[in-house]
């Protein structure tokens, strides 16, 4: 099958190896571009959530480069992440896309129909080719979020505005290429050996960190958030994560995602602000954010798509901690008609506050 | 005795009869805030966060009104789920929480969780634990089952009114009960329609479990309570109804993605069907006008059908 996907960061680089091992042929589609939400919006439900609509027109795009199917991850709520899958499916079809879906979550009642989508994803019968390229996949996985991190270290104290970006992209496009775990790590090894030299080492100055957490998507694809990370490593801030894509998926996907044992430390830290999980994410930027208000952070950033209801609960209770702590929060909604001059401006403003209040305790 | 406030929003409008007999029977006065006005509204708006829905805007004006008239005691329920392996929206989860933050800190908030996911044994057992805060053992089981009964009788009393169809125009209204019941943000719209001789159905009466089996008019389960109820009401009135609307708040996104496959179902059943979207500036004529134009196209294909089939 020619299989393609929706955008979430830099995931395309694990998933096309995770298809080729199934025996499928990856049609990534090309990266985010207002042309892709135009898509998307065209015909999607006015008012749902942004990522519905770009992720649709990652579809849309997919299939216009000749895919015959979609693959998308589902799931069983609270949110409706669980349900964009089925909704994006009629959709396709009412606007005449002839294709197959696949939906890949734990079935509910239906288990024949889960076992014949489980056939065809598993084409390729050869056990240990899948076993051998679903570990290449993780390392992927692994590798790219290492990339990335190292690139949000990096970016604010390198030396020529801009040189870490490039370097990332030529890093990231050398992982796509490479076939074994071993050369994946190596990228990696050679990397940070590399980024020494484009980093400026008599910088005494202090770089302001910040945290970014908030609804998953909006956090990870940049071309929702606006390139929210290298804008602000530009402005010389260094962004600290607090979410991995990987933990993410694995978990979104394969495990029961109220588990207790995922829940109780959340609700742990959370405790006073939110007495427990709230849906999507909104449990985790309450509690990150009192995690990070505890350390030694200079600002935490809070993301979300409008309309987006466990981060708006989050949104809520954020000035609290904000004050309680006193470390400045800021929670961004993030829409479909977002303005890059506005955004950029809000960011600057937030830098200046951290700076201000950073410099005036060192 | 000691006083406690239930906010007039929300789930007050499927469960009021539940809840206000309950903590009655525990010994408590229920003050229930009046009918949402203009002065709701606005304190609602004042101390929320912009990107709330426009029920969640009205409920904590609801909550700031008993505030504001010396109640110091109000019941917002944490409620998860309502049925077995359903949720509702995220934000009755977080309710009680972003309440607090909202409130003086020495109004107390009664925060039952109900969380009736594992069934309803379970969800009887987290409203009993919660009543034993107040009384004895005895006392709550007594409460609880003059309560449940008492929101038995109106849910029947509300299936009975409904399930008389009209000789004229049948109009189901699909969305959630806290629009279809609050005549503020619906612009009186139901008690309009109903002086037009239109009879309404709405999905309030849809708490009993029985019905929810029924899913053949979709293929992935729905796993929003408040979506499987549109769904069943929609399942059983299919073929008696003339027409349906589908009222949704303004910047809900759940609601816009059920809105595509009851459109879809609506559509494939030929049943005429309207959407309205409400928010905090719709006029009630605005939407007394496209109502009665859809009841004017209704009516037409109504007598046309009659016509038909006499003259043939
Ligand atoms: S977490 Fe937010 S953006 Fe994601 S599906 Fe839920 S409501 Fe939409
Ligand atoms: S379902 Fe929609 S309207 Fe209802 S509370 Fe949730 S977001 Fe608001």
């Amino acid at each position: 099958m020619k299989i393609t996907f929706p955008h979430l960061g830099n995931s395309y680089i694990a998933i096309e190896t995770l298809l080729r091992t199934l025996g499928h042929e990856p049609i990534t589609p090309p990266l985010g571009t207002r042309k892709t939400l135009e898509l998307g919006s065209k015909i999607s439900p006015e008012h749902t959530c942004l990522p519905f609509k770009i992720i649709l027109g990652n579809m849309l795009e997919g299939i216009s480069q000749g895919a015959d199917t979609v693959m998308m991850i589902g799931g069983w709520g609270p949110c409706r992440l669980g349900y964009y899958g089925e909704i994006q499916r009629i959709l396709l079809e009412e606007s005449g896309n002839d294709i197959e879906f696949i939906t890949l979550e734990v079935p509910r009642k239906d288990y024949n129909k889960a076992w014949s989508t489980m056939r065809k994803v598993f084409s390729c019968k050869n056990l240990g080719a899948i076993y051998k390229g679903c570990q290449l996949t993780k390392a992927k996985m692994d590798v790219l979020e290492r990339l990335e991190n190292l690139s949000l270290y990096c970016r604010p104290r390198e030396k020529i505005p801009g040189a870490i970006s490039s370097f990332l992209d030529k890093k990231l496009q050398e992982l796509r290429q490479v076939s074994s775990i071993k050369d994946c790590y190596l990228i990696y090894e050679n990397s940070e050996k590399e980024l020494e030299d484009l980093i400026n080492p008599n910088n005494k100055r202090r770089v302001p960190r910040v945290g970014f957490l908030g609804e998953i998507y909006t956090v990870v694809e940049p071309f929702a958030n606006l390139n929210i990370e290298t804008r602000l490593g530009h402005l010389g801030v260094e962004v600290v994560r607090t979410i991995s894509l990987w933990e993410w998926l694995q978990d979104h996907i394969f495990k029961k995602i109220m588990g207790k044992s995922h829940i109780e430390p959340l609700a742990k830290s959370a405790d006073g602000y939110l007495r427990g999980f709230i849906g999507g994410h909104g449990l985790e930027s309450v509690a990150h954010s009192v995690e990070l208000a505890k350390s030694n952070l200079d600002g935490i950033i809070h993301i979300l798509p409008l309309s987006c209801n466990p981060e708006i609960i989050a949104q809520g209770i954020l000035p609290k901690i904000s004050s309680d702590y006193e470390v400045p929060i800021m929670s961004l909604v993030i829409d479909e008609h977002a303005g890059e001059t506005g955004f950029q401006t809000r960011l600057e403003a937030f830098v200046d506050l951290m700076e201000r209040r950073l410099y005036a305790r060192v | 005795m000691s006083q406690i406030g239930i906010p007039r929003a929300l789930y007050y409008f499927q469960y009021n009869r539940l809840w206000q007999t309950f903590l009655g029977e525990l010994g408590f006065q229920v003050v229930i805030s009046p009918e949402t006005n203009r002065e709701i509204l606005n304190m609602g708006l004042l101390s929320s966060v912009d990107g709330f829905c426009l029920p969640m805007k009205i409920y904590m004006g609801h909550v700031q009104y008993l505030v504001k008239n010396g109640i110091d005691r109000i019941f917002v329920p944490q409620i998860i789920s309502v049925r077995k392996k359903e949720y509702i929206c995220p934000n009755f989860m977080g309710l009680p929480d972003l309440i607090a933050q909202s409130v003086p800190s020495d109004i107390e908030i009664i925060s039952p969780t109900v969380d009736g996911r594992k069934g309803r044994k379970k969800l009887i057992g987290d409203y009993l634990s919660f009543g034993r805060i107040f009384a004895p053992l005895e006392r709550v089981k007594f409460a609880w089952e003059k309560a449940e009964q008492a929101q038995a009788e109106y849910d029947l009393f509300c299936e009975n009114i409904t399930s008389i169809m009209a000789p004229k125009i049948n109009l189901l209204f699909l969305g959630p009960c806290y629009l279809t019941e609050d005549p503020f943000l619906n612009g009186d719209l139901i008690n309009e329609l109903d002086s037009l001789g239109v009879h309404v159905i709405t999905q309030k009466q849809m708490n009993s479990e029985a019905i929810m089996e029924k899913q053949s008019l979709i293929s992935k389960p729905l796993f929003w309570s408040g979506a499987k109820e549109s769904f069943d009401t929609l399942n059983l009135y299919l073929d008696k109804i003339d027409g349906a609307v589908i009222v949704s708040p303004f910047g809900c996104g759940a609601q816009s993605l059920v809105n595509v496959l009851l459109n879809k179902c609506l559509q494939e059943h030929g049943t005429p069907n309207l959407e309205l979207y409400l928010d905090e500036h719709s006029s009630s004529i605005g939407i007394q006008t496209r109502i009665e134009a859809f009841i004017d196209l209704l009516e037409r294909k109504h007598y046309h059908e009659n016509n038909l089939s006499t003259s043939g």
